[in-house]
């Protein structure tokens, strides 16, 4: 292996351009999965008849694996650039929201008392009771969610991408630059392990009592 | 003029079910009737499962009956409730804690002098930085009794509050509650298994059985024995269901 065309490499423009196209994308659809998970999950646990029809609907989609979504993406959305951010979020909000779903399904009762006796609305138990009560789980759903998106991101990249992180490992690759493929796979790792650090980082500042508690 | 209701709780003629997926529907209790006298404190003993928790869940308004009345007299009347856990919110300080009912109730104006005047009363003052999970069992116990008690309820439920704590604590958390009744003389129901705690604590001592088995005494070492025509019968629960 040539090292000194990763380092040369290292000091392109282009590598970073392709960078900082995947990190668009990866955060703008990680952060609508996210969005959507919290809101629909809160909606299931609120309103019953709502759970009955859309869990069983969410069941059925959550095991399609995130390639057989990309024919689908690149026929509704206009742009290359829309049906990455679409298959990205298909890659984050499944897992976000079974975990979240599953969160609120076990939510413990008696803090949901306090509600009750103190006569809370809707927004001050779900924002003072329910969403510092599931906290924990809301940064596990966080972890796993920037994963799956990041693995999305990578795979969509790879298969329809003109530019991103996944686009310039699966072009080396066709291209026989090994090293660039070695740079990329590096790359794509570094990246993924930094987010999820990000994250447990904020829990365990955030989420000491919860740690405690465990 | 209306004559006033001496009683602060009426059960009237009420009944309670669950529906079960594997049983089918499950009674707790059927057309139960039982008075809570104002000002006083009751205490409900019973076996494990005769719907003890269930009835004070009830009167707490945190669960519905399938059939008959509950009055609280006033209607208006403040419950505060003291579950067997949980008590508190994990991610609040004990500060927070207390400060979280009044300001849910509120009565914001002045809540930082009542929070500060409650911990004071608890001695608390060098916990209310203090998370949770980093107080003893008693402790947390005393935090959910203060929380409890600054809103000033008119009536107070507690579901076996004191049975995790040691003999010492104990006795301790038991001073703390006898010296805020007789201070505030809600009306406080207090659900245990503890005959000794019953008899130290309680007005009026409630045995509840499973259906519809119900009986009420008066604590006979409150009251001259010799005008409790139910003593005998307390003494032969006692001596039936301790001995």
């Amino acid at each position: 292996m040539d090292f000194s065309i990763i380092i040369n490499e290292l000091t392109e423009r282009t590598l970073y351009d392709n960078i900082f196209v995947s990190l668009k994308n990866v955060l703008t659809g990680f952060t609508i999965a996210f969005v959507v998970a919290l809101l629909l999950a809160l909606l299931l646990y609120e309103f019953k008849m709502l759970d009955k029809i859309f869990y069983p609907i969410i069941e059925v989609l959550r095991p399609i694996p995130n390639a057989g979504w990309v024919p689908i993406a690149i026929i509704i959305f206009a742009t290359i650039e829309q049906s990455i951010i679409f298959i990205t979020f298909v890659g984050a909000f499944f897992p976000m929201f079974i975990s979240l779903y599953r969160a609120l399904k076990n939510f413990p009762i008696n803090y949901l008392y306090f509600a009750k006796i103190y006569k809370l609305n809707w927004f001050d138990r779900t924002t003072k009771i329910i969403l510092p009560g599931i906290m924990s789980n809301i940064f596990t759903a966080l972890m796993i969610g920037i994963s799956g998106a990041w693995l999305s991101v990578i795979m969509a990249e790879m298969i329809s991408g003109r530019m991103g992180i996944g686009y310039y490992t699966w072009k080396s690759y066709t291209l026989l630059s090994y090293e660039k493929v070695f740079l990329g796979i590096i790359i794509m790792g570094i990246l993924g392990a930094l987010f999820s650090l990000f994250f447990a980082t904020i829990a365990k500042k955030k989420l000491f009592w919860v740690r405690r508690i465990d | 003029m209306a004559k006033k209701n001496k009683n602060a709780i009426t059960i009237n003629d009420v009944t309670k079910s669950y529906q079960s997926e594997k049983w089918g529907e499950k009674v707790v209790f059927e057309n139960l009737n039982i008075t809570f006298e104002k000002g006083k404190i009751h205490c409900i003993l019973g076996v494990s499962g005769c719907g003890k928790s269930t009835l004070l869940k009830i009167i707490a308004g945190l669960e519905n009956v399938k059939d008959g009345e509950i009055v609280i007299e006033p209607n208006n009347s403040l419950i505060a409730i003291i579950l067997q856990d949980n008590n508190l919110l994990p991610w609040l300080t004990v500060y927070d804690n207390i400060a979280f009912a009044l300001k849910a109730l509120q009565k914001e104006e002045s809540f930082d002098q009542i929070v500060q005047r409650g911990l004071q009363k608890f001695n608390l003052i060098e916990y209310q930085n203090f998370y949770p999970f980093e107080l003893s069992e008693g402790l947390k116990q005393k935090v959910a009794l203060a929380k409890t008690l600054v809103t000033n309820p008119n009536i107070v439920l507690l579901d076996e509050p004191f049975c995790s704590l040691d003999f010492i604590s104990k006795n301790k958390a038991h001073k703390v509650y006898l010296s805020e009744f007789s201070k505030e003389h809600f009306t406080s129901i207090l659900l245990t298994h503890d005959i000794e705690e019953t008899i130290k604590l309680g007005d009026y001592i409630h045995l509840l059985g499973k259906g519809n088995d119900y009986k009420k005494f008066t604590n006979p070492l409150k009251k001259p024995r010799n005008k409790d025509e139910n003593y005998q019968e307390f003494l032969n629960f006692i001596i039936k269901e301790y001995t």
